[in-house]
């Protein structure tokens, strides 16, 4: 079913006299499109793209092929930032002093040495798993085509097989 | 007083980038001594900007004030969170993880993390998002609303009066007299890139078969673009459709003038620099509206709500038709634009500075 005009279009602007636009959009929308059906998009084109399915998760054939390979991924992802300890102490009264002890040990001693070397193995870490990312994605676009393909050699043995029946009949 | 300003990547052409040097030349203006850190630094900006490590000298300069842009995950937010500086975040949205599950886990993840880290940076002395929009993200994020505000994008057309376009391309993209369809930014599943390619579909076969699709943007999400490219062939489109990739500037310019409408089915900006870009080169924007998109309009362009792909394709085909009302939503759009003026970022600036006592 078509939609009417005035469910879908919103024009801001009084000048445009909206009113008007919006008859003339819905006298255009019948004109062209009387008695036709609205073109079918829920059912063409790539099952992740059609309306409704965007945002939904389905098993990837590469994921169904490695199990656990998308949660893998997104666990590498979270992980791959290296943390700066922060110091705790349990110990009562003088525990305070100990942790500011430590902190400002640690900020005069490494700090400024090892810090720098935490970013550049947390950046390593990124492109990491931005790569293996980039795999799988590579993957799941060849497990696509490889799925489309054995559809395709299927419905081509189908035609085969049907043509050498009748030959032979 | 001594501002620094901190940002993922630092590009020619760039959006977030030219926003970043408009600040900073403003800050300069106003007598304070400043400096640009950034995770990416591209060679066009070596000698403007430094590398994000270099701020590590900075980190206990308590006197300054070190201004965030938060854009995209990156492993530079540890120094918004432990510099001794006084700390204002510019907030640029990060893209809800849901729109990438399907396609790209690392993307995913990414923004995943990004968002998470947001709340955290909730102690900050004041925040901006780049639009209301993303100002309602900052207080969900746990960020109290008197220490928020809205700085809009600094918007310089010197950048465009300056970029030429290609003439090669513009005239092949004039040549054939095609009506032209564009559609700029990244290839990302939040911009609802199928939905574009079906209302053209709709006009391209049932209004104006003397028409092309131009989507121009970088394509990143391989296994999205490869599904895009599918139902393209599926809708017997391959002739009428391009992906152009990223391009350079002088194409871009092209292309927009070159373009007859400009169609944004997008489910997901903190602010939309490019229907900004179709108001400045005169181009008609037909938008969906929803999350940022209307904000930025104003009451500028044409939204539509809900598809409708007939209903949207028709008023495609309104705003490329007739010239009275294509002209008259043109010189809405560049009053959109004087609304959007530098002086009122200007001032926004100001106020949130002010927050600090400057």
């Amino acid at each position: 079913m078509i939609s009417r005009a005035i469910d879908v279009i919103e024009i801001r602007d009084c000048e445009l006299q909206p009113q008007t636009v919006i008859e003339r959009l819905q006298s255009n929308l019948e004109q062209r499109w009387a008695g036709k059906e609205s073109v079918d998009f829920v059912h063409s084109g790539p099952k992740a793209l059609r309306p409704g399915h965007l945002m939904q998760v389905e098993p990837s054939i590469a994921a169904l092929n490695f199990p656990g390979l998308n949660e893998a991924l997104i666990d590498l992802t979270l992980h791959t930032q290296l943390d700066e300890p922060q110091f705790t102490s349990t110990v009562p009264v003088v525990g305070k002093l100990i942790v500011a002890i430590r902190s400002l040990w640690n900020r005069v001693s490494t700090k400024w040495y090892v810090l720098p070397m935490l970013w550049q193995q947390s950046d390593v870490n990124t492109r990491t798993a931005t790569v293996l990312s980039s795999m799988a994605q590579w993957q799941e676009i060849q497990a696509q085509h490889t799925a489309a393909l054995q559809h395709k050699v299927a419905k081509l043995e189908a035609r085969l097989a049907k043509l050498e029946s009748e030959e032979y009949r | 007083m001594r501002i620094y300003q901190l940002t993922n990547g630092m590009m020619y052409g760039d959006a977030i980038s030219n926003h970043v040097l408009e600040i900073d030349a403003r800050l300069r203006a106003w007598g304070h001594t400043t400096a640009i850190f950034s995770g990416y630094v591209a060679p066009e900006m070596e000698g403007k900007v430094r590398p994000d490590k270099d701020y590590v000298a900075h980190l206990n300069d308590a006197d300054s004030l070190l201004i965030f842009h938060y854009s995209v995950y990156n492993p530079n937010v540890r120094l918004f969170q432990t510099t001794r500086a006084r700390r204002l975040l510019i907030y640029h949205n990060i893209t809800p993880a849901r729109f990438f599950y399907k396609w790209d886990t690392g993307i995913a993840a990414q923004c995943d993390i990004g968002r998470q880290i947001l709340r955290q940076l909730a102690d900050c002395e004041f925040a901006l998002g780049d639009s209301d929009f993303n100002r309602q993200e900052l207080i969900a994020a746990g960020f109290s609303p008197e220490k928020t505000g809205v700085l809009p994008i600094f918007l310089t057309t010197d950048f465009f009066e300056s970029c030429a376009p290609d003439p090669g391309l513009k005239s092949s993209l004039r040549e054939s007299g095609d009506v032209n369809w564009l559609t700029v930014g990244r290839v990302v599943p939040n911009k609802a890139l199928e939905d574009v390619i079906r209302v053209f579909y709709i006009y391209n076969q049932y209004i104006n078969p003397a028409s092309k699709l131009y989507i121009v943007g970088s394509q990143y999400v391989k296994f999205y673009v490869e599904q895009l490219k599918v139902l393209v062939a599926d809708l017997g489109l391959h002739d009428q459709v391009v992906f152009t990739g990223r391009v350079s500037d002088a194409d871009l310019v092209a292309y927009y003038q070159a373009a007859d409408l400009y169609l944004c089915a997008s489910y997901h900006e903190g602010f939309c620099v490019p229907l900004i870009e179709s108001m400045y080169f005169g181009v008609p924007v037909l938008a969906r509206k929803s999350t940022a998109v209307p904000e930025t309009l104003g009451h500028a362009g044409v939204l539509f709500t809900e598809l409708g792909y007939e209903a949207v394709a028709e008023m495609a085909h309104l705003l490329v038709e007739d010239q009275a009302l294509r002209q008259r939503v043109i010189a809405r759009q560049k009053a959109r634009l004087d609304e959007l003026s530098p002086q009122r970022a200007e001032a926004a600036l100001k106020f949130a500075l002010s927050h600090f006592g400057i």
